[in-house]
């Protein structure tokens, strides 16, 4: 099967990741870079009610409330779908915090101002505790994305728990339009280790126990494992991160990481704009040309790519054209949906999709996983999607 | 320019740098193409230190979400730097700019030390030099019928490498095409004139480029082939976005996509690998010009021709940047850019196939791995399988001779 994926944010590259290992070959043809580089990489179950309330067991939600939203899956349905994300982020190089289990239930993360807010699965790199607990919070002079005095104040306000904050002077190197990404690179350099192990090990001389300590998110993108290591050993406590803003470290090590890993299985990729889904293929915009397909795959919802919105009437628009998109309006229908063309069906997955509200509720990795997971089992039968791993092309995190 | 006040302010564009993740000290497309932009309409247009260190590999572009010409404003802005530099380096970038005087006298890269230090041409970063042996190809007479196409004869390969010419046309020619190589005069498209500031050079340059391409081409090609992906992206892209000027009468494609879509199923079985052991690694790397184009078809040709081991090389960009890592000032920066090459191919045996000439040179310097255009690769293919096919007898005059 020749399959097109439009789109490269979370949704299409796990899109295409599952249908090259079940036998597809894949094209993803983006216009642009996606939203991973806007995000942390945390992936949310279900994180809130309708009414804002914290929800501390994902699974017994969506088992009590799914059919609500259209979303029929059981707990092991759900069970095996996380596992097959999570072994696919493992085999691209992605670690993820708790390990091997999946987690019975959300966690805590932290945000750049203090804030604990519930999480179900993000990387290892990533702070992420069952409980708050006392904690170091790390900032650096000339970094205004971490405010540490304002972070640790509402640490403690709103856990009860103890955090002390430590400030470390800026390093010779730096330059007023340093970005997160810019500190990361510093860091990652030979002197900028060298660095900062040592205003690590000078600021945390005095304090006593074992604390985590929370670093903001620029501890180096591919070697930020080692380096987390390295200050471990060398502070002997925990050395976590803390997400920033955009730039977000989190989603550029995911996003380089992942696309290592797809182009090495083979799946290519085109820049341009899909503008019509026809009988044998995608039309591109520019371009004029025409990609074959066998089936096409629309991930273009994202935080910027625009593409499907669903209005407060309930009308699903596509963002570009401003048309109203054809759908029988049932939210369990929609990411299987099959939206006309010329006659032809495609399918839509991402968290824009259907009638879900990922930025109140949080549940953005949920209906990634439910979105990309109903077209994978739509495109290559139920049966491949829940048994057909074994014959993975290229993978070896079979089960 | 479309978009060019639609920036969002996401930051996306830099984390697609390859320049910005090398060196803390440059300021990073966002900060010097938009937003310089955005002053440069109030008036206020200074240029910034370190605009000159963009390498214009457009890589910005392609990842920002809502079309801002991120690079092209970047160009702008290298435009309002031209007059503050010393003239040494105005000398040499006249050169460098010109690489159609390059192409007719290749002895040019041979500028000695003390030349070449005082241009501030880099003595660290290698130079291309010729290729010397020539591919042999079969004659062919132009047969009644047949289709056609054209083949671009870029400034690169005109200068230095007449081999990966000659592998590309007998290539198409074994898939039933007759080929033409234009233009007949050496010319340039634009290209290195635009990535460096240059812009009203830029437009002159293409716009006789245009002109001949015209003349030269009948209209009934089903296209002209580029090995170079810069070029293709200038004149595909470049000249009707930014430079006002026609398109051309056929469809300007890369060597692998044409032959991915035109090499019959009987050519690629008549394939055998070349590399000397079963064990060797082919590296496939799609220059950052060609990412416009799309990233994964020369892996999936090298694939197609049966070779046994295919990588990507774990780059967005090589530095090589057209004549960015010849510059002085700028050959730290390359190098760092393409080190992850040297470290991925690292006590492994291999070639590397690679869509541009200059990239090839510079990562060959840091792999210490051959590395040539896909035609090249291919056509050794075509002709070791040939060979076989003919098991201890001499190959088939028709493929042979010269």
């Amino acid at each position: 099967m020749r399959l097109v994926v439009v789109g490269q944010g979370p949704a299409g590259m796990l899109t295409a990741d599952w249908a090259c290992r079940l036998g597809a070959e894949v094209t993803v043809v983006a216009a642009a870079d996606g939203s991973l580089g806007l995000w942390s990489g945390a992936w949310d179950f279900r994180n809130f009610t309708d009414s804002g309330e914290v929800i501390r067991d994902p699974w017994q939600w969506w088992e009590l409330h799914g059919r609500e939203h259209g979303v029929g899956w059981t707990r092991e349905h759900w069970a095996h779908w996380w596992t097959r994300w999570r072994r696919t982020w493992e085999a691209a190089g992605i670690p993820l915090a708790g390990g091997e289990e999946l987690p019975s239930h959300n966690r805590f993360t932290p945000t750049a101002v203090g804030r604990m807010v519930p999480v179900f699965v993000c990387p290892a790199w990533q702070w992420a505790v069952d409980e708050p607990e006392p904690v170091i919070w790390v900032g650096m002079e000339g970094l205004a994305d971490a405010p540490i005095e304002l972070a640790g104040a509402r640490f403690r306000a709103l856990t009860g728990m103890a955090a002390s904050e430590v400030c470390l002077p800026k390093p010779d190197a730096w330059a007023p339009h340093w970005s997160s990404l810019a500190w990361a690179v510093y860091v990652e350099s030979g002197e900028g280790r060298r660095w900062l192990s040592e205003a690590l090990t000078r600021a945390l001389g005095g304090y006593a126990g074992s604390s985590p300590v929370l670093m903001p998110q620029v501890l180096g993108e591919d070697g930020c494992e080692t380096l987390i290591g390295e200050l471990e050993a060398a502070l002997e406590r925990p050395v976590r991160e803390y997400p920033l803003l955009p730039p977000a470290l989190g989603g550029i090590r995911i996003r380089d990481r992942w696309k290592r890993a797809l182009k090495r299985r083979g799946v290519s990729s085109i820049t341009g704009t899909v503008d019509a889904v026809l009988k044998d293929g995608v039309h591109l915009r520019a371009s004029g040309a025409s990609l074959p397909a066998d089936a096409v795959v629309l991930a273009t919802g994202g935080l910027l790519g625009g593409g499907l919105w669903l209005s407060a009437a309930g009308e699903l628009l596509n963002t570009a054209t401003g048309q109203t998109v054809v759908w029988s309006g049932r939210m369990d229908e929609l990411a299987v949906a099959g939206i006309d063309t010329d006659g032809t069906g495609y399918r839509a997955v991402g968290r824009v999709v259907g009638g879900f509200d990922s930025d109140r509720h949080g549940d953005s990795g949920a209906v990634n996983l439910y979105t990309v997971a109903s077209a994978i089992e739509a495109l290559f039968g139920k049966q491949t999607a829940m048994e057909g791993w074994g014959t993975e092309r290229g993978g070896n995190d079979g089960p | 320019m479309d978009h060019s006040d639609a920036c969002l302010k996401c930051t996306i564009c830099i984390t697609a740098c390859p320049v910005y993740r090398k060196d803390g000290a440059f300021p990073g497309p966002k900060a010097l193409g938009p937003e310089w932009h955005r002053r440069s309409l109030t008036g206020s247009a200074d240029p910034m230190d370190r605009v000159e260190d963009c390498t214009f590999c457009q890589l910005c572009e392609v990842a920002c979400p809502v079309g801002v010409p991120v690079a092209h404003l970047i160009a702008e802005h290298k435009a309002a730097q031209l007059s503050e530099q010393p003239w040494p380096i105005r000398v040499r970038d006249t050169v460098l700019t010109h690489p159609e005087w390059v192409a007719r006298a290749p002895t040019l890269a041979r500028a000695p030390a003390p030349v070449s230090r005082w241009l501030r041409l880099s003595t660290g970063s290698r130079r291309p030099s010729m290729r010397k042996a020539p591919v042999s190809r079969p004659r062919r007479t132009p047969g009644a019928g047949r289709p056609r196409a054209a083949l671009f004869v870029d400034c690169f390969d005109r200068g230095f490498d007449q081999e990966a010419l000659t592998a590309a046309q007998a290539l198409i020619e074994v898939f039933g095409f007759d080929v033409r190589r234009i233009p007949r005069t050496s010319l340039c498209c634009g290209a290195a004139a635009y990535a460096s500031g240059r812009v009203t050079q830029a437009g002159r340059q293409a716009e006789a480029m245009g002109q001949a391409l015209r003349g030269e081409l009948d209209g009934d090609e089903v296209a002209l082939i580029t090995l170079n992906a810069t070029c293709q992206g200038t004149m595909a892209d470049e000249w009707s976005t930014f430079l006002g000027l026609n398109g051309l009468p056929v469809p300007v494609l890369p060597f692998h996509v044409f032959v991915l879509q035109y090499a019959p199923d009987t050519f690629w079985s008549a394939l055998a690998p070349t590399q000397a052991d079963p064990g060797d690694w082919t590296w496939t790397h799609t220059t950052c010009r060609g990412r416009r184009q799309g990233d994964g078809a020369l892996f999936q040709m090298a694939r197609r021709a049966g070779m046994d081991q295919v990588e990507p090389l774990d780059l967005e960009c090589c530095g090589a940047a057209g004549s960015y890592a010849f510059k002085a000032e700028h050959a730290g920066t390359a190098h760092d850019i393409g080190r992850p090459a040297a470290e991925q191919t690292q006590g492994r045996t291999g070639v590397i196939w690679v869509d541009s000439g200059t990239c090839a040179v510079h990562l060959e310097q840091l792999t210490g791995r051959a590395a040539r255009h896909p035609a090249y690769w291919l056509w050794q293919a075509w002709q070791a399988g040939q060979a076989a096919s003919k098991g201890p007898n001499p190959p088939n005059p028709a493929i042979a001779r010269g």
